[in-house]
C-alpha cells in the first residue's frame, strides 16, 4: 500500500473536482471549495478572506482573485470532464467585470461552449448571493494535451 | 526607485492593498500613464507543481494591478478605479523560479474611461509571457465616502 496521494488520473476518474483543486498549490492556497448544484454540476466557491481584498474602501475582492476562481473552474472542469492527464494549457481568457465582488463567498460555474479535438471553448460565470446577478462573466480557450 | 513623491505615494497605495500584499506585488517604476510592477515567485503560486509553473491567473492579477495604477497615473489624481474588462493571451508559461515583471501603458484615456495594454515577462527575459488588454473606469464617489 502506497501512502502517496491519489494521482490526478485517479481523482479524474472519480470525478473528484475538490481533490484536483487541492492538488494545485495556488487553488489550494486560495481555499477554493467545490459544491454541486441541483443539476449535479460542480460549483466552485471562493470563501471570503481579508487577504483577497483589492479595494479596502468598498471593500471588494481583487479582480485577480475573481479571475483566479473562474480560471480554476474552467481548468479543473476541463481536466476532469475531458480526461486530461494534466491541467489544460490556457490559450486566452477574457472577462467582463459586471459588479464589484463584496466581502462574501464568490461562486463560479462553467459551461463548455465548444469541444474540439485540440481546443475547448468555455464560458465561466461568477456570482455571489444571486446566480442571476453576475459578478463577472468570462470566456476562455484551453488547449488539450495531444494524448488521446 | 522612488524618485518622485507621486511614485512613493502610488507605491504605498498599491502595496497596501491586501491581495497585492499577499501575492508580494510591488511597484518598481512609474511615469505618467506607465507603471512597472514585480512579483517574486513562491511555491504557493504554482499551477503545475510538476513543472514548477505559475498558475495562469497570477499573471492576470499582476497585470490588473499594474494596469489600474497606469490608468490612475494617466488621470493624474488619486482616484478609485474599476476594471471593466480584461483579456489575457497566455503566450508562454513561466516557472515560479523566475520573478514576473509587467509594464503597463495606459495609451488612451478620455473622461472617465481608460485603455491599457501590458506585457508580462519573466524577469530578465526579453519575450512576453502574456499580453493583456483592459479597459477601466473611474469609480463614482460613494455617498459618505470622504476621499
Amino acid at each position: 500500500m502506497s501512502a502517496s496521494p491519489d494521482t490526478l488520473a485517479v481523482l479524474r476518474e472519480r470525478g473528484d473536482y475538490q481533490g484536483v483543486i487541492d492538488r494545485i498549490p495556488y487553488t489550494a492556497h486560495l481555499g477554493i471549495g467545490v459544491e454541486v448544484d441541483r443539476a449535479g454540476a460542480p460549483i466552485f466557491v471562493l470563501p471570503f478572506r481579508q487577504d483577497l481584498v483589492g479595494n479596502p474602501r468598498l471593500p471588494a475582492i481583487h479582480g485577480g482573485a475573481v479571475a483566479a476562481l473562474m480560471e480554476a473552474a474552467a481548468l479543473v472542469v476541463t481536466l476532469v470532464d475531458e480526461a486530461q492527464s494534466r491541467l489544460p494549457k490556457p490559450i486566452d481568457f477574457s472577462l467582463d467585470y459586471l459588479r464589484s465582488a463584496r466581502a462574501e463567498p464568490l461562486y463560479a460555474a462553467c459551461q463548455v461552449l465548444r469541444q474540439g479535438r485540440r481546443v475547448v471553448a468555455v464560458r465561466i460565470d461568477a456570482w455571489q448571493e444571486d446566480r442571476e446577478r453576475l459578478t463577472a462573466s468570462g470566456r476562455a480557450h484551453l488547449l488539450l494535451s495531444s494524448a488521446t | 526607485m522612488t524618485d518622485n513623491p507621486y511614485q512613493a505615494m502610488a507605491k504605498r497605495f498599491l502595496e497596501a492593498i491586501p491581495h497585492n500584499q499577499a501575492l508580494g506585488i510591488e511597484l518598481i517604476g512609474l511615469e505618467r500613464g506607465r507603471a512597472r510592477c514585480r512579483l517574486a515567485g513562491k511555491q504557493e503560486l504554482q499551477g503545475d507543481p510538476e513543472r514548477g509553473l505559475y498558475f495562469p491567473s497570477v499573471l492576470l492579477t499582476l497585470a490588473d494591478a499594474a494596469s489600474g495604477v497606469a490608468f490612475v497615473s494617466a488621470l493624474g489624481e488619486m482616484v478609485s478605479v474599476a476594471t471593466l474588462d480584461l483579456r489575457i493571451d497566455y503566450l508562454r508559461p513561466v516557472a515560479v523560479a523566475d520573478a514576473l515583471v509587467v509594464d503597463a501603458h495606459c495609451y488612451r484615456y478620455s473622461g472617465d474611461v481608460g485603455f491599457v495594454q501590458c506585457d508580462v515577462m519573466a524577469e530578465g527575459g526579453d519575450v512576453p509571457a502574456a499580453r493583456v488588454t483592459s479597459s477601466f473606469m473611474r469609480r463614482a464617489a460613494h455617498r459618505g465616502e470622504t476621499a
